[in-house]
């Protein structure tokens, strides 16, 4: 009876991404000596930090049966915003912080006022927002990025604590939040019977509507999140920077065990397709394998890991 | 029934309309030969020379980043200031070859005296260039290349000399011997492979260079910053720093200098002349090397087209001058007052920057 619970479901649909990302690991620490030191990783996880955020992000679109396509333009103008705003004024820290996430927030509201309202698949609706927020970066800078973000922000992405990335302590704070929200309480709740069945949720007094509206704000929210970082990563940002995003955070989530039908999966699993996909691209570097064999390993990987999730969900 | 057949008199009317008008706006030009003549290098441009002012037009495929966008600045600071230059029509494609095939054939309806191309690519926008050509309008190449004979003049950045000539002057540095992590630009580019040759020549000169690991990091700050910090992982020894671009350059000596390298002891190479990285650059005292990839090319494409409609000989084939910065004149080039976006090779003033980058 417990296992018709879509918490435990959760948890159960993550354990092949966490598996295969113990494999991986195990593989990369034969093939590099020195890979799974603790300073290694750390640093692993703080350039994967940006692509958590937004896969988490990604991970609502999913559970509530849509996409998010428009999250990389959502990055790239969270990075021009960021730097525009800051002009690398400490005091302008803040209102630059606040100008990102609220961008981000309002591009998801129109990406759910369309789906919801509208009743415009997802998938057609992120494209449109993707390629119009693109727009309005290159109208923000003109095509050159300007200026350049506050000290405190660049600390944000690239400092430690310690022996810990803030990046990475931030985000794991983050994660486990997100966690929270989804596995204990009503909101949680509502996301998976809306992703599972929508219908059926509404007839059982689910708001249906508002639940897919906030998954799309938080998508949206969480990717001017990760733009943040990014853009105190990098510093001076490109418009294409956040494109790259787009697919690695749809990768991320289903790697994770979450499906395209929604109502399924859970930011524990995103977090293991992180984990995969950056302990693939370390090893890729650090062994240095040819390029060409890099892409089909990471196809073989993608079948895989769909594979997997299949045989489980016909269990 | 009816309707549809009301549809197609329309469109068929549309359809001749439209031939009538293409028929009109390209008149043949007789004086203009099926293909530049060439002698030494030098193009005959006789039968373009007509009076002035001028007008010009730009066909650019993006904007995307900080350095397109002053490439076209300076093109468009240069027109105004050129008494020759009665109008610039720049158009921007947005990345897309599409696009800038219609915009070519925008500029030729609009009868501009010339006609300048930074091109999507290679072969994509090869018959629109020549549609101009052959409608009597000089085309002018620049930034990079495309394949097609009717192109009266090319001005393109020597990037095989520039790469082998920082890497020479790494391998100098390094006294022969070494390891060495290289970054290079996106796998699977000619102009990268060709560019990477350069470097190739020079490290086959010195058995003794190892490149130790090597990284396609696309020319990017934050892709070199990635790969940088996971091949030094791995090889902890790192003797130098052989680039191709220096924001990658700029993101390795971060790196190193996070991890406790003495920065100042590694010699470092890169092209382009990133202000970012020259800031850090002059901050961290580097032992460096850059040759500036000048954004103002554009000024040398419009002053080709301009002598070419005054029907003054053009070279077939232009380069920029080759502007090296290292530690004895690094305090010439680097602008403090300026935002890490800047480009140093620029004809622009320092204000034209700071209006169009902000601080």
């Amino acid at each position: 009876m417990i296992n018709t619970l879509p918490i435990s479901r959760a948890a159960r649909r993550s354990i092949p991404a966490w598996v295969t990302l113990a494999i991986l690991m195990a593989c990369a620490a034969l093939a590099v000596p020195g890979f799974l030191l603790p300073s290694q990783l750390l640093a692993i996880g703080q350039q994967f930090t940006p692509l958590l955020l937004v896969a988490i992000g990604q991970t609502f679109a999913l559970l509530v049966g849509g996409v998010d396509l428009s999250v990389g333009s959502v990055i790239t103008l969270s990075v021009v915003l960021a730097s525009g705003v800051m002009q690398g004024q400490e005091s302008m820290a803040l209102p630059g912080v606040i100008a990102c996430l609220a961008a981000g927030a309002a591009v998801g509201l129109a990406n759910a006022l369309l789906i919801v309202k509208l009743r415009i698949p997802p998938f057609i609706v992120t494209l449109a927002t993707m390629s119009s927020v693109r727009g309005i970066a290159w109208v923000y800078t003109k095509g050159a990025p300007k200026g350049s973000v506050a000290e405190s922000i660049r600390f944000l992405a690239n400092g430690y604590w310690g022996p810990i990335p803030v990046a990475v302590a931030l985000s794991a704070v983050v994660l486990i939040g997100v966690w929270f929200l989804l596995q204990q309480g009503a909101y949680g709740r509502h996301v998976y019977a809306t992703g599972a069945n929508r219908t059926g949720a509404r007839l059982v007094g689910i708001p249906t509507d508002r639940v897919v509206m906030t998954a799309y704000v938080l998508s949206g929210v969480f990717a001017a999140l990760a733009g943040l970082v990014v853009a105190g990563y990098v510093g001076v940002g490109s418009l294409d920077v956040g494109d790259r995003y787009v697919l690695d955070s749809m990768a991320a989530v289903i790697i994770g065990g979450t499906t395209f039908a929604g109502g399924q999966g859970g930011v524990i699993g995103t977090a293991a397709g992180v984990g995969i996909l950056a302990v693939l691209n370390a090893l890729f570097i650090q062994s240095q394998i040819p390029i060409a064999a890099r892409s089909i390993l990471l196809s073989v990987i993608l079948v895989a890991a769909a594979l997997l999730h299949a045989r489980q969900s016909t269990k | 029934m009816r309707g549809t057949v009301g549809l197609r008199l329309v469109l068929a009317l549309l359809l001749v309309f439209s031939v009538t008008a293409c028929s009109s706006g390209t008149k043949p030009t007789t004086n203009v030969p099926e293909k530049p003549v060439v002698k030494d290098g030098v193009v005959d441009t006789s039968f373009y020379k007509k009076d002035g002012p001028y007008v010009v037009g730009v066909s650019n495929v993006s904007v995307a980043n900080a350095f397109r966008v002053q490439m076209i600045a300076e093109i468009q600071a240069a027109a105004k200031k050129n008494p020759l230059v009665k109008d610039i029509i720049v158009t921007d494609a947005g990345g897309d070859a599409n696009k800038q095939i219609a915009d070519i054939e925008d500029l030729i309806a609009q009868n501009v005296d010339a006609l300048i191309v930074a091109p999507a690519s290679a072969t994509a926008v090869t018959p629109a260039v020549e549609k101009a050509y052959d409608a009597g309008i000089p085309v002018i190449i620049f930034n990079s290349d495309i394949e097609s004979e009717k192109v009266v003049s090319r001005v393109l950045p020597p990037y095989n000399t520039w790469a082998n000539q920082t890497a020479k002057w790494i391998a100098e540095a390094l006294g022969g011997k070494g390891s060495v992590i290289a970054l290079r630009g996106i796998a699977g580019l000619a102009a990268e492979a060709d560019e990477w040759a350069g470097v190739e020549v020079v490290l086959a000169e010195h058995p003794d260079i190892k490149v130790i690991a090597a990284e396609h990091a696309d020319w990017a700050y934050d892709k070199a910053k990635t790969a940088m910090a996971n091949m030094v992982a791995n090889n902890p020894q790192v003797d130098g720093v052989l680039s191709i671009g220096d924001d990658m350059t700029w993101a390795a000596a971060e790196v190193l200098k996070a991890r406790g390298y003495d920065v100042t002891q590694i010699p470092m190479i890169g092209i382009g002349g990133s202000n970012g990285f020259l800031k850090y650059w002059k901050a961290n005292g580097l032992n460096a090397y850059v040759i500036a990839d000048p954004t103002s090319i554009s000024v040398i494409a419009l002053n080709t087209a301009l002598d070419v409609l005054q029907g003054k000989p053009v070279k077939a084939n232009s380069v920029p001058d080759t502007i090296v910065i290292d530690n004895s004149n690094l305090d010439q080039f680097v602008k403090p007052d300026l935002p890490d976006s800047a480009w140093v090779g620029t004809e622009l003033s320092n204000d034209d920057l700071k209006a169009l980058l902000g601080q």
